[in-house]
């Protein structure tokens, strides 16, 4: 297990630093350097600090080195080229707990009513109620959040009134664009969980459990639930980075300062070195997700647990 | 042989004569009845045909692929024709699905579009697919150290979040088609690599590889006649579940200011741009977000359909 | 003797993608108390089937089970009876042991909680005397170190260790009836033996009556009362283990005992031919099962009857059922093709 956890955890280190010189470069080979035209902009005392801090005016490997410098020993990710004096590291302190937030509920919401509806769905194959969820998942995977977000938007809102259309604050704020970002996970989760509930409910420890005299509520909480919910922590990660990263359409439409959208404008602003710290947070976090669930996953699904210790990981 | 003697338990209601007991010529035993054999594109076809929400997505995924062909030409307006007096009216008799805020026909506009999003979701499926099959076949061909590392390679680069990067590459590349499917493209393939390496694999184990091997089957003939049938309805079914988030990728790419450029459009570029004016004139975004979520709910469907119609496993 | 388990024209259908299976077909037949009721047949036979549909654990959304049948218990008909009853009676009183102890227990529970299972189930019973019991049991099957075994999951165990825990598992309540399907057939040889073994021991001190589901004519010689032959979902003869091996009477059953590879065939067969006998053809389709005789396709002395009319179940003074007209009063005599007397197994 521990073996299995080093190899991860350097996969991980690998991805990162991949991902941050991918991004570093990939800003700077932006045709017509843009980075330089910005700074060009700014008063000259301020450029001059810029060049000083974050070597601009030096060649790439230059620059490349003073970046690495910069995150690891200050933890700095640079400035903001559009609205002076503000870092990068700050923005995302400030903007990342509101989409934190969005993303919990929105994942919360996703996730129960998702297993609900699945495990529904299985135990009544082939029933209306299949048809019904399985409708209603198909529906949830395919419209994009955007359209959702408009149609809650106009007719729970603009229509209705029930609830604020735009903007940030009560908990009132928070339950459209939840719901919005949440139909997509119910979806994913509710197929999911349907298709895992299916395939336990056909194990053979199934009739075995039958065959113990076991009636059909305990069978389905004490052996169908507990092993076809454990997969489903697999999709949790993945799902609770993107989600912080911003979900960005949902955040811009309903106008919410989250990451997402303060994510898109900055790329209208072609503010590059705040969308170049952005990436690489989000990119990192989503990385970090997804291993701290791996882990996770291998510490309570003892077939896994026992696979790693006798092969030494995958 | 002391054979015991048997009596009937019930009594039987006919009477048996001497000739009843003689013994039947080989001819005369019954012949097995068989079920007649059905190819696996039949069999597949069939089932198909059996789901009804399949047929009928096909059925709307040719109409919306018709109309894109057509449409444009059934309005006497161009999708770039602004007329600033006849803005932002309503679908009528005169424009099918209205005008927007320059006055261009939304219907001219929507076919328009649709080409666009099409042709880059079935194009960017098939680069997927197409990277994906030479990747995961060289890889799973090698086998060992190679294997290894290009395995590690996919690994690292689908753990970038694939919006994020995408939204870098666009930056980077510029607009237009065809730095959309570079953007989209750069590590979607990952997943196909992936899927084509474990059915190749799985496939190679399988004792009827091994057996045909045995046989001094050529390679070729091992490709042709088992892994491509094999592998090909999985390919099938992943390729028209990749075709919507492409579609999808270019919708959000659009609605950060990154998609195709004005005057050409896509559904994407119309739906962000009726979502700003949603709270006034909400038909503006009615018709784009329909033939979105109508053309990723019908590729959903025929690939569920595709799914369970082409699983060798579920056949009888 | 007291029956404990009658069974009545007991039919089972399955309604598959391809059509409907008449996988089981009108059998009948009892259970006696503490007795070792053998069913021996070739895979897809519907031996398993039959287990299964005893006590109703057939897959509910395909499976059915005809309305005249009956499976008659304790004075219920366990075809006719709910969910609700069925459940206090599996486990409890009718129990199963399956064949692939890998994938009927539970990988992500303890083996012991898949044990106290049973047991908080059906009685009434506190925590501490759970585990008391389950190490009991452990013990009775022979797991050495029951208590650290406990908190142990299935697949820390070997193939022969996990089925002692599924048979643990089943007399945990010291049922009145044991079904065992196939319960060795996924097993080393050597283990086999072992486990059979187990079961007759287990019989003896519980007083279980077991149904044994092999087919492996060996093991039935071993542990078998008496014996019951299936093909293509109908019982073709029956009988008591002596008449089956000595004087066997189906055409079937004359096949199944000359493809048994033995050692001592191998030795003695005078011929100097060790080529064993394999029956050739297949079992027909039941989806469309032959009205008539279903063997007379591959029936060595197939008359102009079997082709045309269903044998009836003919029974002789010693209570051995046959369903062949070769043994009709009027049929030729023919000569058991088996080398019998004794010669497999010694009393």
């Amino acid at each position: 297990m521990l073996k299995y956890i080093l190899k991860r955890v350097g996969y991980t280190l690998l991805a990162l630093f991949i991902i941050t010189t991918a991004t570093f470069f990939l800003v700077r080979l932006i045709p017509g350097n843009p980075i330089e035209a910005m700074t060009e902009k700014l008063p000259d005392s301020i450029r001059q600090q810029f060049f000083e801090q974050y070597g601009f005016d030096k060649p790439l490997t230059e620059q490349y080195k003073l970046f690495w410098e910069n995150l690891l020993t200050k933890g700095d990710l640079g400035e903001s080229l559009k609205y002076r004096g503000r870092k990068v590291t700050d923005t995302i302190a400030q903007y990342a707990p509101v989409s934190g937030r969005l993303g919990l509920q929105a994942i919360a919401i996703g996730v129960v009513s998702g297993i609900i509806l699945g495990i529904l769905s299985a135990l009544n194959r082939g029933k209306l109620v299949d048809y019904l969820v399985m409708f209603i998942a198909i529906f949830g995977i395919s419209i994009p959040n955007f359209v959702i977000a408009s149609l809650l938007q106009y007719f729970l809102s603009i229509k209705l009134g029930w609830f604020p259309t735009t903007g940030w604050g009560t908990f009132s704020y928070t339950v459209l664009p939840s719901l919005a970002l949440s139909l997509n996970s119910t979806a994913k989760y509710a197929r999911y969980m349907r298709a895992n509930c299916l395939d336990v409910l056909n194990q053979d420890y199934i009739i075995t459990a039958k065959a113990k005299g076991m009636g059909k509520t305990h069978l389905i909480f004490k052996h169908v639930l507990r092993n076809s919910i454990l997969p489903i922590i697999t999709l949790l990660g993945p799902q609770i980075a993107l989600m912080f990263g911003g979900a960005f359409v949902v955040e811009k439409i309903f106008s919410i300062p989250g990451l997402g959208s303060y994510f898109v404008s900055s790329v209208s602003d072609r503010d590059y070195t705040m969308i170049m710290g952005q990436t690489i947070f989000m990119a990192a976090l989503y990385i970090f997700a997804v291993l701290v669930v791996d882990i996770l996953y291998g510490f309570i699904d003892p077939r896994i647990r026992l696979a790693d210790t006798k092969e030494g990981g995958n | 042989m002391n054979q015991p003697s048997y009596q009937v338990k019930s009594p039987l209601d006919f009477e048996l004569k001497t000739e009843d007991f003689a013994f039947a010529g080989a001819r005369e035993k019954q012949n097995q009845i068989l079920r007649p054999s059905v190819s696996y594109w039949q069999d597949a076809w069939r089932r198909l045909k059996k789901n009804k929400a399949a047929i009928l997505a096909i059925i709307v995924l040719a109409v919306v692929v018709i109309m894109c062909i057509i449409g444009p030409s059934l309005t006497p307006y161009s999708h770039e024709d602004v007329v600033m007096s006849d803005k932002n009216s309503p679908p009528s008799a005169v424009h099918y699905f209205g005008t927007d805020k320059l006055g261009r026909d939304i219907f001219t506009r929507i076919w328009v579009g649709g080409r666009v999003s099409l042709t880059l979701g079935i194009v960017g499926a098939l680069i997927d697919i197409t990277v994906g099959l030479l990747y995961g076949g060289i890889s799973s061909y090698f086998g060992g150290n190679i294997d290894n590392i290009m395995m590690r390679i996919v690994e690292i680069l689908a753990s970038i979040p694939y919006l994020v990067l995408v939204v870098l590459v666009s930056l980077v590349v510029g607009k237009g088609m065809g730095s959309l499917l570079i953007a989209m493209t750069l590590t979607g393939w990952c997943h196909m690599a992936r899927l084509v390496r474990g059915q190749i694999l799985q496939i190679k184990d399988q004792e009827y590889i091994l057996a045909a091997r045995a046989l001094g089957t050529s390679p070729w003939k091992i490709i042709w006649k088992h892994l491509i049938p094999n592998t090909l309805g999985v390919m099938i079914v992943s390729v028209t579940f990749d075709i919507p988030s492409f579609i999808f990728g270019e919708a959000f790419l659009s609605f950060i200011g990154l998609g195709v450029q004005a005057p050409m459009t896509s559904w994407g570029a119309l739906a962000a741009g009726a979502q700003q004016e949603m709270n006034f004139y909400p038909y503006q975004m009615f018709f784009p977000a329909l033939l979105i979520s109508l053309t990723m709910l019908s590729f959903q469907m025929l690939g569920d359909g595709l799914r369970d119609a082409l699983d060798p496993k579920l056949r009888q | 003797m007291e029956k404990v388990l009658e069974i009545k024209n007991l039919s089972v259908s399955l309604h598959t993608y391809a059509g409907e299976i008449k996988a089981i077909r009108n059998i009948s037949f009892d259970l006696f108390h503490q007795e070792t009721l053998v069913i021996v047949g070739e895979s897809g036979c519907g031996k398993s089937m039959t287990s299964k549909a005893i006590i109703q654990l057939l897959p509910e959304n395909i499976a059915e089970t005809s309305e005249k049948s009956q499976i008659m218990f304790e004075g219920q008909n366990l075809a006719q009876l709910p969910e609700k009853t069925l459940k206090n009676i599996r486990g409890e009183k009718i129990s199963m042991v399956f064949q692939d102890p890998t994938t009927y227990l539970n990988p992500t529970m303890t083996i012991g909680a898949q044990i106290g299972e049973c047991l908080s189930l059906h009685k009434k019973m506190t925590r501490a005397e759970i585990r008391q019991q389950t190490i009991e049991i452990l013990g009775k099957v022979k797991i050495s170190n029951p208590e650290a075994r406990l908190k142990q999951y299935p697949h820390e165990f070997s193939g022969g260790m996990r089925q002692r825990v599924m048979i643990a598992m089943a007399l945990a309540c010291r049922p009145k009836v044991l079904i065992a399907d196939e319960p060795t057939t996924a097993l080393d040889v050597t283990t086999q033996a072992d486990i059979m073994d187990l079961i007759k021991e287990l019989q003896q001190e519980l007083g279980t009556a077991v149904i044994l589901i092999t087919h492996d004519l060996g093991i039935a010689s071993e542990v078998g009362n008496r014996i019951q032959v299936m093909y293509a979902g109908e019982i073709i003869e029956s009988g008591t283990k002596e008449q089956i091996f000595n004087s066997p009477a189906h055409p079937y059953t004359w096949a199944l005992l000359r493809s048994v590879p033995t050692v001592s065939a191998a030795r003695t067969d005078s011929s100097g031919s060790h080529k064993l006998y394999s029956l050739p053809g297949t079992p027909p389709d039941l989806i469309a099962p032959p009205k008539a005789c279903a063997f007379a396709g591959r029936c060595e002395y197939c008359m102009d009857i079997c082709n045309r009319v269903h044998p009836p179940v003919f029974e002789d003074r010693d209570g051995h059922l046959v369903s062949c007209w070769l043994c009709h009063p009027q049929a030729p005599k023919v000569e058991i093709p088996v080398k019998t007397k004794g010669d497999k197994h010694h009393e």
